[in-house]
């Protein structure tokens, strides 16, 4: 219990006194602890009275006091007097009862019915989709537009995206594909040493690997790396005006910042699914070679047999288009951002998840479409 | 540019326009005109809209209802050529300056030169720098914008929207964020131009001091009326509007010159 409050009922008026210090940093006293006090005698209050008149130092926290006690006499429809009261705390009083009026007659928020809800989410789906239209729709116009004014494209901004996305990613692309090629190995190795068996894990490292891991774990770091990177650049552009500069130059942001994107990933993305291929089958031959004592010439010759030129090509394939969805979705997201920071970080979150998942879902749809055309 | 001087008729013509965000209307039925080589304001209080009513009129945005002319043209009445052609012939100066952040400054004020022009590189360098020179920047064509003060990326940001040597020059907040003495200097830059390359400027801005020393006319905005609420020369509108908003608003450029007095 608070001694900062002192609490009576008496021929139906509730006197609420308060004395000494109130600071916000020490706990302020609900009204709730008055009512605990009069408990039971609460029917008989008529009235409300609360006097600060001895009232040490204070703050905000007393007018939090005092604005609970109002709210509570409103709420019973019974008359609430504030007695010596400091000054400021009376303006400040008056102040927030008018807003409070003005809260009252705002209509408030209200929750959303279910079925609204998932209708609403049905809709939103149903936008992106015409939203992205719209976006290739632009791209594929800028393409032809560049197609007449080759010069003006911005051929530097290009390359400064590849050596940024392409040469730079590098280190982290060779590492996590390395890896990702000696947990293959140790996985196949652990089933094929049953059959004595180990060469195989050479087929089944290469296969994995030029076909799915290479291809898709490139993607997923440039969609973390690239991706997000384009969708903040792009919609801090766009919070700080420098789009609207563009357009108002009659430059079209799609020429100017879309397409060197694009183009830059439509190159890089590839190039680094070789080298991620590499690396991985060299993860492989790495545990082939030390852990499973496998001859280095038998598990490059085993290596050599099981790819053939259609897995690598199958694989460059999709990675060219994992680059295209990469680039994509971070100009786009950048593009549709808000203009302040936090949009912008939603742009960027936005941009990575809606490319991981058109990377995954590309990825199932060619491995039906290869499986069709028998590749 | 020269031949601006020899036509008729106003320069920007703003008919009935409706303009807003959404559901939600700003602004309708605002009209006015603003004529060859005028300094022109708009002015009104926080919130009232005038950055929409400029975003309106430089093509960021299409109006609800109504046309915006220049010189007899719409921005989206034509076809992309004529758009783009009317687009060159404008210079802005953003609120935030709009300096694009991966290009230095140099390469920031050539950048309409490039999509404009056929100059070559070294005509480019040659305007460029005269054109910095002008705003007060030589010599900071390599400099990325990140490492500019405030007030030099206003003026850099100036010197790219005179590059071309527009006929209309919109300013959003110029003075905002400058201090009074380079408020005062830009102020000066604004009449520099107009006299020099006789530029028809339209300024949105609640700078009273900027108002009363370099505006030939002004249109206030009204925020809860939602049109135009007074029109005229700045001391007429401090002197005698009938509305009680207009005076109130100008009063406080009154007491500041008796301030400083
Ligand atoms: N992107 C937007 N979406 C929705 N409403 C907006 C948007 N931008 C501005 N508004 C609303 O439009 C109205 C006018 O805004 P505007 O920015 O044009 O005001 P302003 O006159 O330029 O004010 P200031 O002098 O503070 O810059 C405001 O009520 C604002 O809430
Ligand atoms: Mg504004």
């Amino acid at each position: 219990m608070d001694s900062r409050i002192k609490a009576e009922v008496a021929n139906g008026l509730l006197r609420v006194t308060v004395v000494g210090d109130w600071p916000l940093e020490r706990r302020v006293p609900h009204w709730k602890e008055v009512l605990k006090r009069i408990r039971g005698r609460e029917g008989w209050v008529k009235a409300v009275a609360v006097d600060a008149g001895e009232v040490g130092e204070w703050d905000t926290s007393l007018l939090l006091f005092l604005i609970q006690a109002n709210d509570y006499s409103a709420k019973r429809g019974i008359p609430c007097r504030m007695e010596r009261l400091p000054e400021l705390v009376r303006q400040l009083l008056e102040q927030r009862v008018g807003d409070g009026a003005a809260k009252a007659a705002a209509p408030g928020a209200s929750r959303e019915p279910f079925f609204a809800a998932i209708g609403e989410r049905f809709l939103a789906g149903q936008r992106g989709l015409v939203e992205w239209a719209a976006f290739l729709g632009e791209c594929v116009l800028g393409i032809c537009r560049m197609a007449v004014r080759w010069r003006k494209f911005r051929w530097m901004d290009s390359f400064s995206t590849m050596q940024q996305a392409g040469a730079m990613a590098l280190p982290i692309v060779g590492l996590i594909s390395f890896l990702v090629g000696l947990i293959l190995a140790y996985q196949a190795a652990i089933q094929m040493r049953q059959y004595g068996a180990e060469i195989f894990v050479a087929n089944l490292v290469g296969l994995s690997v030029v076909r799915e891991m290479g291809p898709m774990m490139t993607a997923v770091i440039l969609a973390g790396r690239t991706g997000a990177a384009f969708a903040a650049q792009i919609g801090n552009m766009k919070m700080n005006e420098e789009i609207d500069a563009l357009e108002t130059l009659g430059i079209q942001p799609i020429d100017f910042l879309v397409l060197p994107r694009v183009l830059a990933l439509l190159i890089m993305v590839p190039l680094l699914t070789v080298y991620a291929n590499l690396l991985g089958v060299l993860g492989g031959y790495v545990v082939g070679v030390g852990v499973l004592d496998i001859a280095p010439s038998a598990y490059w010759f085993q290596s050599r047999e099981a790819i053939d030129v259609n897995d690598i090509a199958s694989g460059l394939i999709k990675s060219v288009t994992f680059g295209l969805v990469i680039a994509a979705a971070g100009c786009m997201r950048g593009l549709q951002s808000e203009r302040s920071s936090a949009g912008v970080g939603r742009a960027a979150t936005s941009a990575v998840v809606t490319a991981i998942f058109l990377i995954i879902v590309l990825d199932a749809l060619f491995a039906v479409l290869f499986e069709q055309l028998g590749i | 540019m020269l031949d601006g001087k020899t036509k008729t008729g106003p320069m920007v013509e703003v008919v009935n326009v409706t303009c807003g965000y959404g559901n939600t209307v700003v602004l309708e039925n605002v009209s006015f005109s603003v004529a060859r080589g005028e300094v022109f304001f708009v002015v009104g209080r926080s919130g009232c809209g005038k950055s929409t009513l400029l975003r309106n009129m430089i093509g960021l945005q299409d109006p609800r209802a109504g046309e915006i002319r220049f010189d007899g043209q719409t921005l989206s009445g034509g076809g992309q050529r004529e758009r783009r052609k009317l687009l060159r012939r404008m210079g802005i100066l953003y609120q935030s300056s709009a300096l694009w952040s991966t290009m230095t400054v140099g390469e920031n004020v050539a950048l309409p030169l490039e999509e404009h022009t056929r100059l070559t590189r070294a005509e480019m360098r040659e305007l460029v720098a005269m054109k910095l020179g002008m705003v007060g920047l030589a010599g900071v064509e390599g400099v990325y914008p990140e490492a500019l003060s405030g007030g030099m990326r206003k003026r850099a940001a100036l010197a790219r929207a005179l590059i071309l040597d527009p006929e209309i020059l919109f300013f959003d907040e110029p003075s905002a964020g400058l201090d009074p003495v380079s408020a005062r200097n830009l102020d000066r830059l604004i009449l520099q131009t107009r006299e020099s390359l006789g530029t028809t400027i339209v300024v949105v801005s609640h700078d009273l001091e900027s108002i009363c020393t370099v505006a030939d006319r002004v249109v206030m905005l009204g925020r809860d009326e939602k049109t135009l609420i007074a029109t005229g020369r700045p001391r007429d509108l401090a002197g005698e509007s009938e509305n009680p908003h207009v005076r109130e608003f100008f009063q406080g450029t009154m007491t500041q010159k008796a301030k400083e007095v």
